[in-house]
């Protein structure tokens, strides 16, 4: 059964009144954009990314963007996004929003944004912008550091330092990103029947947060920072708080990003996480990649000694990608996890496991697929 | 000793670098509009209006940067002499604009002609030809040495 959204039934919307748009103007009036793909999993193991123990074909997802330039200041941005995989089928909009761009130093970005945290969350589900099938899961997985989208207002720009340059954002409103919580449901003892594989929806109010990032003489190469704070949209109104830094090195052949992030909900949960990861392109088309992530979440009043595993994620994985352009690429991994914050057996089949004391600590995943945009 | 081979390796990378991207700037031309008063620009302030981190001539029009084809052997050239990254990398930096809504690649036009006629059409155009193309309907402008 399938969760439609009123996101997605705006997201299906937009894409109706943008097709005959596109049809009646100019091709450069409104920009179509999108992007998609297909992944096999299958582990020794537990459910992780992809992948089953039985391997798992369903993963597929794509996505429509649309760029509606009003004038040469404001433009519209909307994108819509169909994912599919053992589950269910899930719509939802990536986002919409209206840019004011003042200047190239300031402009205003106002509706459901893209959330301007680390590297990677505005770009997480574009696959041909990474050398692996996922981002890593230490930082990116359904951990909660960051939400897709904002909704509200911000605001973004760079400005030149010389030869030094710098990009900033600057937001306040309510985000909802996703988040697994099974871990945290088995160590307050629920039976876990009615806990999805699905990470599910947190939302967080009254949010301020940004993201600096300096990038230095050294063509390629940038540092940064981000962070929010907001309150947790339930009975208890707890605090969140997530910070983060990033570095990242690109060049024609190489890409180097590693980043660490930390989130504090006040009396409930804390987590630290992040990655290392390198890439090498040997031909244009051949590229090699190996990462290391890790996540350690600490829950507030539980006693995790029943299955210590389900509050660590620690990843090795090494990829081989085919670039046929920068459009399509087929790429192959093995991934090595320790630990059962992300890689598990399916909920509800989880308290019979730890009872009969067969939690498999460690996961073997192999992975491969094709993504493409255009 | 081995400082002085570590220099020496270095001197010799950058020298060849930069003979590399010397060549590439001699294969075009940056050309603008005639009613365009600019004569020349820097390395980095063309890199920055055909990647649009800036999208205004110093008389506060909006800049119209116009590109070439994929394939286009004088993009390749444009490429690695003017943003020093080869064209799949700029691609790759577009496709990170596009999908989180942050921006759109300038216009592609097929040959040195189309992108004449382009600027030639648009007061506020800038793009690139081969040197060897035939620029007297446009204005062909300096591009200053970049330091990388």
């Amino acid at each position: 059964m399938g969760r439609w959204s009123n996101g997605c039934r705006l997201a299906l919307a937009a894409v109706a009144v943008a097709t005959p748009v596109l049809g009646a103007q100019a091709p450069e009036a409104v920009i179509l954009h999108g992007y998609g793909g297909w992944a096999y999993g299958k582990t020794t193991h537990n459910n992780y990314l992809a992948g089953l123990p039985t391997g798992d074909f369903r993963h597929v997802s794509m996505a429509l963007s649309i760029d509606a330039p009003v004038n040469d200041k404001l433009t519209i941005h909307t994108q819509g996004e169909v994912g599919e995989d053992d589950d269910d089928t899930d719509v939802s909009l990536s986002y919409a929003f209206a840019e004011y761009r003042v200047s190239d130093q300031f402009s205003v970005r106002v509706g459901h944004v893209k959330h301007p945290f680390g590297i990677s969350t505005e770009v997480f589900t574009v696959g041909t912008v990474r050398p692996f099938l996922d981002l890593p899961q230490g930082f990116y997985g359904p951990v909660g550091f960051a939400g897709q989208a904002y909704n509200g207002l911000g605001l973004a720009g760079e400005t030149d330092l010389g030869t030094w340059s710098a990009s900033y954002d600057v937001y306040a409103g309510g985000n909802t990103l996703e988040k697994l919580h099974t871990s945290e449901e088995f160590y307050h003892g629920g039976t876990l029947q009615d806990v999805s594989q699905e990470s599910e929806l947190l939302s967080t109010r009254n949010v301020i947060g940004g993201r600096v990032v300096l990038h230095t003489p050294i063509r390629g190469l940038s540092v940064g920072s981000s962070a929010y704070t907001g309150i947790l949209d339930e009975p208890a109104a707890n605090r969140r708080t997530v910070i983060a830094g990033q570095l990242d090195y690109r060049s024609n052949r190489w890409t180097v990003q590693s980043e660490v992030g930390h989130e504090n909900e006040i009396d409930d949960e804390r987590a630290t996480g992040g990655y290392v990861q390198a890439a090498f392109r040997f031909t244009p088309e051949w590229q090699l990649a190996a990462q290391y992530d890790y996540l350690k979440n600490t829950f507030f009043g539980v006693d995790p000694s029943r299955a210590p595993s389900l509050q660590y994620h620690r990843e090795g994985a090494l990829g081989l990608s085919y670039w046929v352009s920068r459009s399509f690429v087929i790429k192959g991994e093995y991934h090595r996890v320790n630990g059962n914050r992300f890689a598990m057996p399916h909920p509800e089949d989880l308290v019979a496991i730890v009872d009969a004391r067969q939690l498999r600590t460690t996961t073997h995943l192999i992975q491969f697929g094709a993504q493409f945009s255009f | 000793m081995r400082q002085f081979a570590l220099v020496l390796v270095a001197g010799v990378a950058l020298t060849i670098g930069g003979a590399r991207r010397a060549m590439a700037q001699d294969a075009f031309v940056l050309v603008v509009n005639q009613a365009n008063p600019i004569t020349s620009l820097k390395g980095k302030d063309a890199s920055q209006f055909f990647l649009r981190k800036r999208t205004k001539w110093p008389g506060g029009q909006a800049v119209q940067p116009v590109d070439q084809t994929e394939s286009s052997p004088v993009r390749r050239k444009f490429s690695d002499a003017v943003h020093g990254m080869d064209v799949p990398s700029v691609k790759s930096y577009w496709q990170e604009l596009v999908f989180s809504g942050r921006g759109e690649p300038p216009p592609e036009r097929a040959s040195d002609a189309d992108v004449i006629a382009f600027v030639r059409a648009n007061p506020n155009a800038i793009g690139y030809v081969a040197r060897t193309a035939n620029t007297s309907d446009v204005k062909t402008i300096i591009l200053l040495p970049q330091l990388h």
